[in-house]
């Protein structure tokens, strides 16, 4: 029983496989229409494959030698790629889609076809942030030029759409490829003036007279920021060489490239986003540079945070989140690692006076809090460091209200950035973090000998020795080997 | 009366399909002219970028290609011309052969780097010489512009000035020496 079965499935597998073999090419044809027509498109595919392996075969079908009807395959199939590729996002189908529609046009020239696959490598230039890929400009515009001429070289309003669809792409092309791209925007600032001519040809509605005139203008003018775009290709390019090989010539090299950027920047996001990133240069090449001048780099990094994070507070609603928490990280770091500079420097120089420089440093990220202290300006990612190095100084200084103010800060920022709270502090703290606020703590008690807070040592002292006996917990497991 | 209406009346008929005949040239003329108007604004744009010395391949290359694509269009009204009018005017072969011209002087920009684009650059010479050729008293190359391509600052009203100052004159009467030394030494296999 269980054998007839299995024989009868491969008998219905093999008939199957016969009747689509014995099928004519003719039949599959229609098959393929009416499967287009039904607009499924996973059979529209496997019909056209079925009959494009037909069509390969050593004894083909007369109708494979249709170049009119191999077209229709090749594009309903491309078509039909393209629908899944839009549906499921699988950028595999988007190049199948490509490849099929280059195969329609190479058999039959069709100007639509060639507009089609120009859009679609266009599309995929753009999701992959790939601005030197311009091909999908060529093959779109030898399809319009196409179309202009099968229509008598008159505009049509289908024609205008098109024009429309091509700018948008020149224009997403050259935006979006900043990261991975070197182009200067050039070509594609051309292909945009010559899409311009050949629509106000048509001198269509106001509507459409008015949108070619502002993007012809906004080329000319390079309101794209096709210049600003290059030169940050450049420097980001540059800066990933830096950051291999951090010498003088590659800092120089990436920061004149960034300033160049800086300088064609035309949107304050654009602006402040540069800033951000020469920031960012300067602090990786004071901390990795070979030769570099600590302070001088610093305060350059400094500076240039400094610009950013004004830039952001004068144009709040043109930054996003992102780069916001970017330019406050930075600029923090920035402050941070001056701080830290001037406070090591105590050791060699003259240490109130460069205690005195640390606070001064410091205290440009500090508002008064209401209370008679002073608060961070903003919330960064390693906020209370600060706060920890600026209870450093007070303590040095000897200024017990800044020691007192900033130390405490520091221990509940750390606290906040763990999301613990005092009362389970010795339940909820995992060894690292014990051993990481066990730093905090030991600073505050510091301070509150030094000044003599009874009351603040009597809460303390409890929760050092927790700390400390969860912080020995990991280090004797991590040394019995557990 | 009848005859004399119908002789009006073929004549009419006759009248209207000269006028078709040409609307449809004058206006693939027209066309000819726009693309080749087109051809020269792009090599105007490379030219300006290349002064600036940014080069990029990627955009140097779309320019190659876009290039072709007018050079296709181009061709492709001529061979419609030819089609309608039996033969082609100076003129046509005048458009034809300046974008081909246009075109090699493209190709040469990357000529050291792909030898291709040597090759592409001396068959478009050689179409262009062999188009003009024909019953022309003035080579295309010696002939007046009729437009002025400026690049940087200076004007150029002739193909052949715009060849020798851009130093690629050598290059491409240099593909000419090859070609004739190649039929030669074939001639003397041949002999052989």
């Amino acid at each position: 029983m269980r054998y007839i079965k299995i024989i009868s499935t491969i008998m219905i597998l093999i008939s199957n496989g016969l009747y689509v073999y014995g099928q004519t090419v003719k039949s599959l044809m229609d098959d393929l229409t009416a499967a287009s027509r039904r607009k499924d498109y996973h059979a529209v595919i496997d019909i056209a494959r079925q009959i494009i392996d037909r069509c390969q075969q050593n004894y083909p079908d007369t109708e494979c030698r249709h170049t009119n009807r191999m077209k229709q395959v090749y594009q309903l199939k491309g078509n039909a790629e393209y629908r899944i590729y839009v549906r499921e996002e699988n950028f595999e189908l988007l190049d199948d889609a490509i490849n099929s529609l280059m195969q329609s046009y190479e058999l039959f020239g069709d100007p639509e076809v060639s507009f089609n696959f120009g859009y679609m490598q266009s599309l995929r230039a753009i999701n992959r942030g790939d601005g030197d890929d311009l091909d999908g400009l060529v093959n779109a515009w030898r399809g319009i030029l196409g179309l202009y001429a099968q229509d008598e070289w008159r505009i049509s309003p289908e024609l205008i759409e098109k024009l429309k669809i091509f700018m948008q792409q020149a224009i997403e092309l050259t935006i979006a490829s900043p990261d991975s791209a070197q182009t200067t925007g050039r070509f594609t600032g051309f292909m945009i003036r010559l899409a311009c001519d050949l629509a106000e040809k048509a001198a269509s509605g106001r509507k459409d007279q008015l949108y070619f005139s502002v993007h012809r203008q906004l080329t000319i003018d390079d309101e794209y920021n096709l210049r600003g775009n290059e030169w940050r290709a450049r420097g980001l390019g540059a800066q990933r060489k830096f950051r291999d090989n951090p010498t003088d010539s590659t800092y120089r090299l990436t920061r004149s490239y960034l300033e160049l950027a800086h300088r064609y920047a035309k949107s304050s996001e654009r602006q402040a986003e540069i800033l951000k990133e020469l920031s960012k240069v300067a602090l990786y090449m004071e901390k990795n540079g070979k030769n570099s001048d600590a302070e001088t780099e610093l305060q350059y990094a400094r500076e240039k945070a400094r610009q950013a994070y004004e830039l952001f507070r004068e144009h709040r609603s043109g930054i996003s989140p992102e780069l916001e928490n970017e330019i406050k990280m930075v600029y923090g770091t920035a402050i941070l690692r001056l701080v830290d500079n001037y406070f090591s420097e105590a050791v060699s120089t003259d240490r109130s006076d460069a205690y005195s420089r640390a606070r001064r440093i410091g205290e440009e990220l500090l508002i008064p809090d209401g209370n008679g202290g002073f608060v961070q300006k903003f919330v960064w990612d390693g906020y209370e460091e600060l706060y920890l190095k600026l209870s450093d100084v007070g303590y040095e200084l000897g200024d017990e209200n800044l020691a007192v103010d900033m130390i405490d800060k520091s221990w509940k920022a750390a606290l906040k950035n763990y999301n613990l709270e005092l009362s389970h502090l010795c339940n909820s703290a995992t060894p690292v973090i014990a051993k990481d606020l066990l730093r905090f703590a030991t600073n505050y008690n510091q301070i509150a000998e030094r000044f003599g807070l009874q009351s603040i040592l009597q809460w303390l002292r409890p929760i050092i020795v927790c700390l400390k006996e969860r912080a020995f917990v990991s280090t004797r497991n991590v040394g019995s080997g557990l | 009366m009848i005859k004399t209406c119908l002789l009006t009346m073929i004549f009419m008929l006759g009248t209207v399909v000269y006028g078709w005949g040409q609307s449809t040239e004058t206006r693939l003329e027209k066309q000819m002219i726009e693309y080749e108007a087109d051809v020269v604004q792009a090599y105007h744009e490379i030219q300006n970028y290349l002064i600036e010395k940014k080069i990029n391949q990627a955009e140097l290359i779309a320019f190659e290609k876009l290039m072709s694509v007018y050079v296709e269009r181009i061709f492709e009204i001529y061979s419609t011309l030819r089609r309608l009018k039996g033969f082609t005017l100076e003129t046509y072969r005048g458009v034809v052969a300046r974008a081909l011209i246009f075109r090699a002087l493209t190709y040469l920009e990357r000529a050291s780097e792909s030898p291709e684009n040597y090759q592409k650059a001396c068959d478009d010479y050689r179409k262009a010489l062999q188009l003009y050729q024909k019953g022309s008293q003035i080579p295309i190359m010696n002939k007046r512009l009729p437009y002025e391509v400026w690049i940087g600052p200076k004007l150029y009203t002739r193909l052949v000035d715009l060849l020798d100052d851009r130093g690629k004159g050598f290059q491409l009467l240099d593909c000419l020496r090859q070609e004739d030394m190649d039929l030669n030494n074939n001639r003397e296999t041949h002999a052989k």
